[in-house]
């Protein structure tokens, strides 16, 4: 690709997702880029939570298992579950822990709710949904239903189509034939040089 | 005249479709629901070998593990009933009544090619020397000595709850699960636990060479294996009264869903019946310490019957299943 | 004797039909190992099938060939697109990616054969010198060791995370565990976490998990792509690259050591051998900050350890009819169906066997490295192409290779879900490695443990009183406590005795 045509390319992206613009990011003595633990605070409290949620669950299931069982303790199905899951509680407890370190309660989860309103107005995420829902449809709901290599000829077109940024109908058309040849060539790889059995 | 003639024309039109439509037509699968070089396995691609050559189609080999068989022998059951899905496992007795399976063992019609019995082996440097041995600690020192089995529903692990339904000895072991019969062989051969319950052919190498010694078989005559110098005597030698359950082991086959159509089932028995009189089965059987017996179809889902009878209820009145065999319209032996 | 019997392998390779064969299985296991969701299990599992009505020796060869070409080539896809072709080529990934961003992809790759091609020939040396020792060894890892082992595992967990704090690859690696236990255990056959879904009774595979953990963020990220400059690859020098494994020689051989141990435990396998060199060579490096970023000594040893497996995990096969790995459970189904007999009955049954499996590997192991090099250079264009239309072609790919190993579509669906997990992690800021670490050790883990108190009543003596997991222990002990602050101003007063001492 020209260097004129890759600016091109980069500015009509910019325009789309005006986010992206690169803004300045620390280096350190590497130059590798340097991660604040206190901006992502809140996302470790987040993460944190749940988990601890999860691990209580899995605690309680676990010690059901145990008592339906009837058997002693470290012989039971239950056992190890529970061993895992209190390790996990204990983890997020410090990672919440340290996650309050750089704010309070209150302006954690204010922080979380604008985080999750920047992320819904997102053009960004935006995409990564649409694309991941059609996959999803693909993989729910198309497969096993239709023809493997009509499946996915469809899904892939529809991803290519919608993931170009100009519309225009000779793109929309190009993208077409590569969904059609990459299925096609996968299919013939998989199908019959290496003789997998298709979805 | 013409009635003749048009009798013939009607004839043969009946006739064609029967001519056109012989089984197989297409491409048959064979689904084993365990990994790759298991018992089931050997076992199977060496059938299908010999009967793609019979029937003249391929007969492509997929291995389906998970849940001990229940997963690929399910994904059989949900493929249409036509005949061209087979499996190759040993006999379903368990999965129905321990909650793993909807269908019942009957829902299956089976051709039982091998018998691989259960043998009583311990490490050579073991203590017990003799079954008598073992017997003693078991009965005198109830929970001191382990055995290793493949988990509870193996048929190493379903050998010794038969047992323990004759003499309660038996169940004075502390059983220790692995994930699969190599791997309880194993611990044995590495000392972990006292003895293994398991099948002959998952330690005939290890008996041959000496590392392990088998005690006794769980076979109604005593044992002679090739490249074994010694006969594994018949575990009634020890104690006459369990000759009732014995052979205690697991037969091994192709099996495919009991309402596939006749002319399917009678194609297969007939190249199944072919492939194990091949020099190749014999070999196989003298090879891995197993029985070659290539029961037809009648004989092999009467074997079937029995040995589901015999050990579903053992398994449910030893609190072992969850689910009566009642349910399954299994009647007590 | 055996002069003999080597004469007679190296005929059979060399015949001109039998080595065209041998190189085209070879190179089927490279493309296969490329390929995410195709494993070196499967590519053998495959080839096992199509041999069966070869000769012995052939079949052997040309399996050989393929397993060794797909655990090399599980690297190639790592390093250029982070997705790890086969579950060995994980630990490849974390440095092999960041390197080829950097547009050394060229680079990367070369050092990559080079250290699999080193990590299989030093491997088919430890067979043939320490065979019995590492046999001997393997049969006494219990119950208890393997516990031991698998807890090693998840502590270094912590440490594979590249400059983040290492309390988040424990969470990720906890989380993994978790995961790991949904299904029928194996101690009681008790079904846990199915919420009466029967595809879960099986539990979960590792395979739909690997794809969608590293696969899917690599996906999403390529629907905003445009964003991201195209990446050119630079040339780079052989000279450049032999300079570098010369660098390496020790890491080299350490990680050849820890990857044919490794390997040659049952249950232990070619990724397992990966992680561990990776880990070690981490830990012993000047400037480990720089790891997960993009050191190149990381690839060493990565895929000197998990090639280095393959070896190790003959071993157990060769010697005990046990596989030492996934691939070689195959394999050793393989043998057995052409009458071999591997196993304490090796030497007097079938003794030519081991001579041709010697010299298969090594001559594969040649092969791969001159094949894998001259792929390279197709394989890196892969950079080039769009991303944003090599990624969801991929993912058609993925899915294929996520069905493939059970052959249901719920492995689909289940890799489709763990993708979303991988997207939400990467989000997070969580490393996927060791929750792909914890899934892969947790039943280990589990039933090791469980059995090792069953077997002793409930107690833990065994576990100080047994040399190997004693060694464990206090190993496992060293790495653990120094993590937590009480303990460094414990022992600083120590500390400066010694140092104190010294001066004085």
């Amino acid at each position: 690709m020209s260097e004129e045509n890759t600016k091109a390319v980069e500015k009509r992206a910019q325009e789309e997702v005006p986010e992206a613009a690169v803004t300045e990011i620390e280096r350190d003595a590497y130059g590798f880029e340097v991660v604040d633990n206190t901006k992502t605070a809140h996302q470790d409290f987040l993460t944190a939570v749940i988990l601890m949620v999860v691990s209580i669950t899995v605690i309680i299931v676990s010690l059901g298992y145990w008592k339906k069982q009837n058997v002693t303790f470290y012989a039971s199905a239950g056992f190890v579950p529970v061993l895992f899951s209190s390790g996990l509680l204990i983890m997020c407890i410090r990672l919440l822990r340290e996650s309050l370190q750089s704010d309070s309660t209150k302006n954690m989860l204010a922080r979380i709710k604008k985080g999750a309103i920047a992320s819904v107005k997102s053009n960004i995420v935006h995409r990564s949904i649409i694309g991941l829902a059609i996959f999803g449809v693909y993989v729910f709901f198309m497969l096993g239903k239709m023809p493997f290599w009509l499946a996915s000829f469809l899904a892939l077109s529809a991803v290519l189509i919608f993931v170009r940024f100009d519309k225009t109908l000779k793109t929309v058309l190009k993208m077409l034939l590569i969904a059609a040849l990459c299925v096609a060539g996968i299919v013939l790889l998989f199908q019959y040089a290496f003789n997998v059995p298709m979805p | 005249m013409k009635k003749l003639l048009v009798f013939l024309l009607v004839a043969s039109m009946l006739a064609a479709p029967a001519l056109a439509a012989g089984y197989p037509e297409k491409g048959i699968t064979l689904i084993v629901p365990w990994n790759a070089g298991g018992s089931s396995d050997l076992i199977g691609r060496l059938l299908v070998a010999d009967m793609e050559q019979t029937m003249g189609v391929r007969i492509s080999v997929v291995n389906t593990p998970g849940a001990t068989g229940t997963i690929g022998m399910n994904d059989a059951f949900l493929a249409p009933h036509d005949g061209y899905t087979l499996i190759a496992n040993a006999t379903p007795y368990g999965h129905g009544v321990q909650g793993m399976a909807d269908w019942a063992p009957y829902d299956w019609d089976f051709f039982a090619a091998y018998y691989v019995p259960g043998i009583i082996a311990v490490n050579k440097d073991s203590e017990y020397k003799t079954f008598d041995d073992l017997y003693q600690a078991l009965k005198n020192n109830p929970d001191t000595v382990t055995g290793g089995t493949a988990g509870v529903g193996s048929t190493g692990y379903v050998n010794m709850e038969v047992l323990k339904s004759v003499d309660p000895a038996f169940g004075n072991y502390k059983s220790i699960s692995y994930t699969g019969g190599a791997a309880a062989v194993t611990a044995t051969l590495a000392g972990e636990v006292d003895f293994t319950p398991q099948l002959s052919n998952e330690m005939i190498d290890l008996l041959r060479s000496g590392d392990l010694v088998a005690l006794a078989a769980l076979t109604a005559e005593d044992l002679t294996l090739e490249g074994l110098d010694y006969t594994i005597p018949s575990i009634k030698t020890f104690l006459p009264e369990v000759e009732s359950v014995l052979p205690l082991g697991d037969a091994f086959g192709l099996m495919f869903p009991s309402d596939v159509p006749q002319e399917a089932k009678d194609a297969l028995e007939a190249a199944y019946l072919k492939a194990t009189e091949t020099d190749a089965a014999k070999a196989f059987a003298n090879e891995k310490g197993v029985i070659l017996q290539g029961l037809n179809l009648e004989e092999s889902n009467a074997l079937r019957d029995a040995t589901t009878s015999r050990v579903t209820w053992i398994l449910y009145d030893n609190g072992a299943a969850p689910v009566s065999p009642e349910q399954f319209n299994i009647p007590r032996p | 004797m055996v002069w003999e019997y080597i004469s007679q392998a190296f005929a059979v390779v060399f015949t001109p039909l039998n080595f065209i064969a041998l190189a085209a299985s070879v190179l089927l296991g490279l493309v296969f190992g490329m390929l995410p969701g195709l494993t070196a299990t499967m590519a053998v599992a495959l080839l096992t099938g199509l041999t069966y009505s070869l000769s012995g020796p052939i079949a052997v060869m040309v399996l050989l060939g393929i397993y060794i070409g797909a655990i090399s080539g599980g690297s190639q896809s790592a390093i250029l697109l982070n997705i790890p072709g086969t579950p060995a080529s994980a630990a490849t990934a974390v440095d092999g990616f960041p390197l080829a961003r950097e547009g050394k992809g060229g680079l990367a790759i070369f050092v990559a054969n080079a250290s699999s091609f080193l990590g299989t020939f030093l491997s088919i040396v430890y067979l043939i010198l320490f065979t019995p020792l590492l046999t001997s060894a393997a049969l006494k890892f219990n119950s208890h060791e393997m516990f031991l082992l698998s807890v090693f595992g998840i502590v270094i967990c912590g440490n594979l995370t590249s400059g983040g704090r290492p309390i988040k690859g424990w969470i990720a690696g906890f989380a993994g565990l978790l995961v790991s236990q949904i299904g029928r255990e194996t101690v009681g056959s008790f079904p846990r976490f199915t919420f009466g879904v029967m595809n879960l009774t099986g539990g979960i595979s590792l395979l739909p998990v690997m794809i969608g953990l590293f696969g899917f963020p690599e996906i999403v990220q390529s629907f905003s792509a445009g964003l991201r400059a195209l990446i050119t690859t630079q040339k780079f020098s052989a000279k450049e690259g032999f300079t570098i494994m010369k660098r390496n020689w020790f890491n080299v051989l350490r990680s050849s050591i820890l990857g044919a141990t490794m390997g040659s435990i049952p249950g232990v396998g070619e990724d397992t051998g990966g992680w561990l060199s990776y880990w070690a060579q981490k830990r012993s490096a000047k400037n480990p900050e720089l790891y997960g970023r993009g050191a190149i000594d990381g690839i060493v040893s990565a895929e000197t350890g998990n090639n280095a497996a393959v070896g190790g995990a003959v071993i157990p096969v060769l010697s005990l009819a046990i596989p030492g790995s996934a691939p070689a459970a195959v394999l050793l189904a393989a043998f057995w169906m052409h009458g071999y007999r591997p196993g304490p009955l090796l030497m007097t049954e079938t003794p030519e066997f081991l001579y041709y499996v010697v010299v298969f590997m090594l001559v594969s192991s040649i092969l791969m490295w001159l094949l894998a090099s001259n792929m390279s250079k197709l394989t890196v264009r892969v950079l080039r192409v769009d991303q944003r239309v090599l990624m969801p072609a991929i993912f058609i790919a993925c899915v294929i290779g996520a069905f493939v190993v059970n052959n249901r579509i719920f492995d689909v669906k289940l890799m489709f879900f763990f993708g979303l997990i991988g997207v939400a992690m990467s989000y997070m800021k969580y490393p996927s490695a060791p929750f792909l670490l914890g899934v892969i050790l947790g039943n280990m883990a589990d039933e090791n443990l469980r059995r090792a108190l069953i077997l002793h009543d409930g107690s833990i003596m065994p576990f100080f009183t047994r040399p190997i997991s004693l060694f464990f222990i206090v190993f496992i002990l060293a790495l653990v406590l120094p993590q937590f602050a009480s303990f460094r101003k414990l022992m600083a007063p120590v500390k400066n005795l010694f140092s104190r001492k010294k001066k004085g």
